[in-house]
């Protein structure tokens, strides 16, 4: 591959997940931003817990905005291991695809543990 | 439970800034900062302080991600191999954690981090030598499909620094540690994969640092631990990691204009800090944590 074809390829992967990143990133710190000044104008001054199960049940308005934009980030870079194997894919990088996919499956693995 | 004023939240999106400028300028996640802050200054528990540092984890790393991906220094697919090991580390780390002394880990960790001080010292003082070019029709970097190499135009040095990852396998060994450190300790892992990639895989630095972005991966994965067991608290966990996202957008748009034997030299002194920490720790004169 010449040293064109590279940077173009590197251009165009570099891009979309730099899209995923912002997108994640804007809505993450939205919610955050959202629910902190929900809290702060409510007056709420107590943090507490918020188990994953049941966080949408759990503390006031702000809290339960200020976790689901916590949730959005910490997906964010789940995303990006996805959004990399398709790139990777469309590029017919067969052996990165097959390391990308390892990643994903070993988060998959871990994040049941965590349940377990 | 925590009940922060709003001089508390002030001075957590202080911290947040702190650590987030800090972790993107040296390619670690902040978590060495924010975990010993949280509890020796806020007086919050650790699980709870460790589930907001892996919050700013990702936050830094998704901020710096989204920074650098546009400048041609990042090679994901480095920081994507390299994630295979670390990931697998991060629950071994989790498990191990469980039925080893918190000491013996803290010694471990204290022994670790100064000898990647003092290698990263010795680095910032010997710099290999590598091939400028000039660059052509304004490319600013590439990584090159099928491997782990590329070029990256250094403003330092005025050209194209072209690059080739080695003993990926030693880069992996390291990477495995690195994970299982942050499993056990909940930090991001960055302060020991940034040297390793520079100074055993012959990784440039900045590029290091750069396609380290990937340790969001392994702490998204624990987060999700953490948020399944009630640790993250969101006064706690959002105002660090909003000071963070503009810390690191800080650093970011300050990248490329400091040498990298200056980067290299904040590396080793940040190190240098978490090793006297976690000594005291290990006998029992630390954080009490």
């Amino acid at each position: 591959m010449s040293e064109r074809e590279a940077v173009a390829g590197s251009e165009a992967s570099h891009r979309l997940i730099r899209r995923v990143l912002r997108g994640g990133l804007l809505v993450g710190v939205t919610l955050m931003v959202a629910g902190l000044a929900i809290d702060i104008a409510m007056g709420t001054s107590i943090s507490v817990p918020m188990p994953l199960a049941s966080f949408l049940d759990t503390g006031s308005i702000g809290d339960r905005t200020m976790a689901l934009g916590v949730l959005s980030l910490a997906l964010t870079p789940v995303v990006r291991v996805a959004a990399l194997v398709l790139v990777w894919r469309r590029e017919k990088d067969t052996p990165f695809v097959a390391v990308g996919l390892a990643v994903l499956v070993i988060l998959v693995v871990g994040m049941l543990a965590g349940r377990a | 439970m925590v009940a922060p004023s709003l001089l508390d939240l002030l001075l957590l999106i202080l911290l947040g800034l702190g650590a987030g400028w800090l972790g993107a300028t040296v390619g670690i996640g902040g978590g060495v900062v924010i975990v010993p802050a949280l509890v020796i200054v806020f007086g919050i528990d650790i699980k709870v302080a460790v589930a907001a540092s892996l919050v700013a984890v990702i936050a830094t790393s998704t901020t710096a991600g989204s920074v650098y991906l546009g400048r041609g220094i990042t090679n994901m697919r480095l920081g994507m191999t390299l994630e295979i090991a670390t990931t697998v580390g991060g629950m071994t780390g989790g498990l191990v954690a469980a039925f080893v002394p918190s000491n013996v880990i803290a010694a471990l960790f204290a022994t670790v981090v100064a000898i990647s001080a003092g290698v990263l010292l010795w680095h910032a003082a010997n710099p290999p030598v590598r091939t400028v070019q000039a660059p052509t029709n304004g490319t600013v970097g590439w990584e090159d499909p099928g491997a782990l190499s590329g070029a990256y135009f250094d403003h330092a040095r005025g050209g194209m620094v072209h690059y080739r990852a080695r003993r990926i396998g030693l880069g992996s060994a390291v990477s495995l540690l690195a994970g299982s450190v942050s499993g056990m300790l909940g930090v991001g892992g960055g302060f020991l994969k940034v040297p390793a990639m520079n100074v055993l895989m012959d990784v440039p630095v900045r590029v290091a640092a750069a396609s380290n972005f990937m340790i969001g991966v392994t702490a998204a994965a624990s987060v999700f631990i953490y948020f399944e067991r009630g640790f993250v608290e969101p006064l706690v966990a959002v105002p660090v990691a909003l000071g963070v996202v503009g810390g690191s957008l800080i650093a970011t748009m300050m990248a490329g204009t400091t040498s990298a034997p200056k980067v290299k030299r904040i590396l080793a002194l940040v190190l240098a800090a978490v090793a006297i920490e976690m000594a005291l720790r290990a006998f029992g004169v630390g954080v009490g944590v």
